[in-house]
């Protein structure tokens, strides 16, 4: 027994010894051309503490990074410094997974979601990696043997307690980096930020500009008089102000009935008669990419459309019901989700435009998949 | 028969971008450099590992000395030139073990030198050295203008003319 806690003590030891040499290259604030010189010169008369894997790093960050260490500021609000490169990755959110693809940062993933493995046909590659659980219920333990430098999840969930608090304690070298890359508001900002984290500038641009496209494109053409659109999940659960589809209808020139009613709630079926909205648009989690999305949004476009009591709504009575996939309408995916709701609310104002082509325009060119848009369902009726 | 030609290209391609020319010959008591050239700008150690017989003199870019070993490195440069001198007559393995941190490959070089009684016939000029001799220092400018040696076929080339004799021979 003595025997192993010595061990244990030495390993403990020479772990922390190793790593505060490696940070000792930035304790005047950065690397050096003289201090990796000597790091260099010591690594090579084996008389040095520093690793191969320390050196390289050092090397990259003199020559990539100025000898600087990182710093970004998450949606969490949380500082966030890296002082080597990040090559392995743990995306704990579906949207993260699907914003590593964009930004060319697929080899770095080590571990994904469970939902990200169960979408086969989305994401070919990222879905073989092993599983670590999901935002709502992390496997901490799965995490930590993956030796992931960041672990990227959603603002609000895992709580903290649940996700930074255990890591800290086995591990606190893992960073832990909170953007949604599902909002928005903080969509295209994250994507920079992403991008600048692990040196994929390049493409977070090129998604940057695909993105402004589509939001200006969209703002340019919504119209003074604007639509009454009622947006939620199952008919009676409704999505209020700060949710993802209420901020779609909006920002597609919608005049939204829920103002003012913050997050998600139930609503008397009356009351959506009272609001007579013109436009109802319902949000579905169905995975739009598998080949029974388009059977789930039919029963809930059928769910909306034989309410009873709703005949006369004018959303009903006119044809006016859709459907959206989470897939488009909050996720990196989002501005084709936009262009499809602007499309739903303004039709005479958007005929020329094709949401599925520009589907299948982001399919192939940002996450690089051979996959025809038709043979998923991503919206409905299409 | 159709893998003499891979393997004669194999023979010829340089080991991983880091093209080292050591002077196979040279002369007792004579001054010789020996070059290493990367294929681009990166950071790379190199310790060169001295035989009884062979003395450091001075190198283009900084380095460190550690009984029989010189570390010298090039951080974000493409070329090094060590300058050695040749003490006593003999043949020696010079074993330069390198390392290429951008890339993260490393790996081990053997050359061989001859040193003869009688001086080589192409002159090397060398880096010239420090007035005063420390055991680090930052990188010096050569002041004088350094000519890499006379580039003479080394091990991998003869090997690669056998190769191409055999594979001749059986066509």
């Amino acid at each position: 027994m003595r025997r192993i806690i010595l061990v244990l003590a030495l390993l403990i030891f020479s772990v922390s010894l190793a790593n505060a040499s490696y940070m000792d290259l930035f304790k005047d604030g950065r690397i050096t051309k003289a201090e990796l010189t000597n790091a260099v010169l010591n690594y090579m008369l084996h008389k040095s503490n520093l690793s191969f894997e320390d050196v390289c790093d050092a090397s990259y960050v003199y020559l990539y990074w100025h000898g600087k260490p990182k710093t970004i500021v998450d949606s969490a609000n949380d500082t966030i410094t890296i002082y080597r490169p990040v090559k392995r990755i743990v995306a704990l959110s579906v949207d993260s997974a699907e914003a590593l693809a964009i930004l060319g940062a697929k080899g770095e993933v080590v571990g994904v979601s469970k939902y990200v493995k169960e979408e086969k046909r989305h994401f070919p590659v990222l879905s073989k990696l092993p599983s670590v659980g999901s935002c709502f219920s992390p496997n901490v333990e799965a995490i930590v043997e993956l030796h992931p430098d960041i672990v990227i999840t959603y603002v609000k969930w895992p709580d903290k307690s649940e996700l930074e608090d255990k890591i800290k304690l086995v591990d606190p070298s893992i960073k832990v980096v909170r953007l949604d890359f599902y909002k928005a508001s903080t969509l295209r900002e994250e994507m920079e930020k992403l991008g600048y984290l692990l040196d994929k500038e390049e493409n977070a641009t090129k998604y940057v500009k695909w993105f402004d496209k589509w939001l200006n494109f969209v703002k340019s053409r919504i119209p003074e008089e604007k639509v009454k659109v009622y947006t939620c999940g199952k008919p009676l659960k409704a999505f209020g102000e700060g949710t993802g589809l209420y901020d779609l209808t909006v920002m597609a020139g919608g005049d939204n009935v829920l103002k003012g009613k913050k997050g998600y709630f139930d609503v008397d079926p009356e009351q959506v008669v009272l609001w007579a909205p013109q436009v109802i648009v319902s949000w579905c989690y169905a995975k739009g990419y598998s080949p029974e999305a388009k059977e789930i949004m039919k029963e809930r476009f059928l769910q909306i459309v034989e309410f009873p009591g709703w005949e006369d709504v004018p959303a009903v009575k006119n044809g006016r019901v859709y459907v959206i996939s989470s897939d488009i309408g909050s996720s990196p995916a989002l501005p084709v989700g936009l262009v499809t709701v602007a499309k739903w609310l303004y039709p005479e104002k958007f005929k020329d435009v094709d949401p599925k082509g520009i589907m299948q325009e982001y399919v192939s060119e940002f996450l690089h998949l051979k996959f025809n848009v038709s043979e998923g369902c991503f919206a409905y009726p299409q | 028969m159709k893998l003499a030609p891979l393997l004669l290209i194999l023979l010829l391609v340089p080991v991983h971008a880091l093209n080292v020319n050591v002077p196979s010959n040279v002369g007792v008591n004579e001054k010789f450099n020996i070059t290493v050239k990367l294929n681009g700008s990166s950071v790379v150690g190199l310790a060169l590992e001295l035989p009884n017989g062979l003395e450091f003199v001075n190198s283009s870019v900084p380095y460190k000395i550690s009984d029989n070993t010189v570390a010298l490195a090039i951080v974000n440069g493409s070329y090094a030139i060590c300058t050695l001198k040749a003490l006593k007559c003999g043949r020696y393995e010079l074993k330069i073990r390198w390392s290429d941190f951008l890339s993260g490959k490393n790996g081990t070089l053997v050359r061989w030198i001859y040193v003869s009684p009688k001086p080589s016939l192409t002159p090397t000029e060398t880096v010239t050295p420090t007035a005063t001799p420390t055991r680090y220092m930052p990188t010096p400018t050569p002041t004088t203008p350094v000519t890499p040696t006379k580039k003479t076929p080394g091990f991998e080339f003869m090997v690669a003319i056998l190769a191409m004799l055999i594979a001749l021979r059986r066509w």
